[in-house]
């Protein structure tokens, strides 16, 4: 999955709708390209904990790829770092699965 | 530098004029482009507050009025005025971070970003009015000039 621009308050429910199929249906892992997200609040960071809640459920995780600037500090910031995976490429994420 | 104000209704429709308004405020100020999401973080995080809890039920649309003080290049104080009920963002505990993922609470963080990236963060209750008011820095969002 590619998440490009801003996730906000009017829309960063579509990405926990988007994931949700996927999630509910038993799905462990969920690769999200972010290098494209420009922007992030806590909102954003909200579905994307709930996202990474079902999948880790399911044991897997949610696994970023690309995540740079503004966005890396943000998930530095809050710690949320510590709970998903961060790779350079898809090549890598993928790697072990 | 003088300082500009906007009134808004209280609803998420309206964060993006938010945004905008700091966002020229803020450019006005010689904050540089790698700043100025902090910037919208920063005004999206008080204004989702008052646009949610102010006026209940939610997003009915009172008044809130926002302005922007260009303090010095790179420095402005943003302050949030509404008339809902008494809300101290302030008194809200600390996330605990030392959580494992599936004990983490869904809200909290937002107030924590307001600490990290603000100089100052202020809260007081005037004749009916709640007032926050954070100034931000370059300094304060870690961005060099």
């Amino acid at each position: 999955m590619t998440v490009t621009g801003r996730m906000d308050a009017n829309n960063s429910e579509d990405f926990e709708h988007a994931c949700q199929p996927y999630a509910s249906s038993g799905v462990q892992y969920i690769i999200v390209d972010v290098a494209g997200l420009e922007y992030i609040s806590s909102m954003g960071l909200r579905y994307i904990v709930n996202v990474g809640k079902k999948l880790k459920d399911n044991g897997g995780a949610l696994r970023l790829v690309g995540v740079q600037g503004f966005v890396k500090q943000l998930f530095t910031i809050t710690h949320l770092n510590n709970h998903f995976p961060m790779f350079p490429d898809l090549e890598s994420a993928t790697a072990d699965l | 530098m003088a300082s500009d104000t906007l009134r808004l209704a209280a609803s998420l429709t309206h964060l993006d004029e938010a945004t905008r308004f700091v966002r020229s405020a803020a450019t006005a100020a010689q904050f540089p482009a790698p700043a100025l999401p902090f910037l919208d973080l920063l005004v999206e995080e008080a204004f989702v507050n008052i646009a949610r809890y102010a006026y209940p039920p939610a997003e009915t649309g009172g008044p809130v009025f926002l302005t922007a003080s260009p303090l010095s290049p790179g420095r402005i104080r943003l302050e949030f005025a509404d008339q809902g009920i008494p809300f101290n963002p302030l008194e809200r505990p600390a996330p605990n971070f030392d959580v494992d993922l599936a004990e983490m609470p869904p809200g909290g963080l937002g107030i924590h970003l307001l600490r990290k990236w603000t100089e100052a963060l202020d809260y007081r209750r005037t004749n009916g009015w709640n007032h926050l008011s954070l100034t931000c820095s370059l300094e304060s969002v870690h961005v060099s000039a």
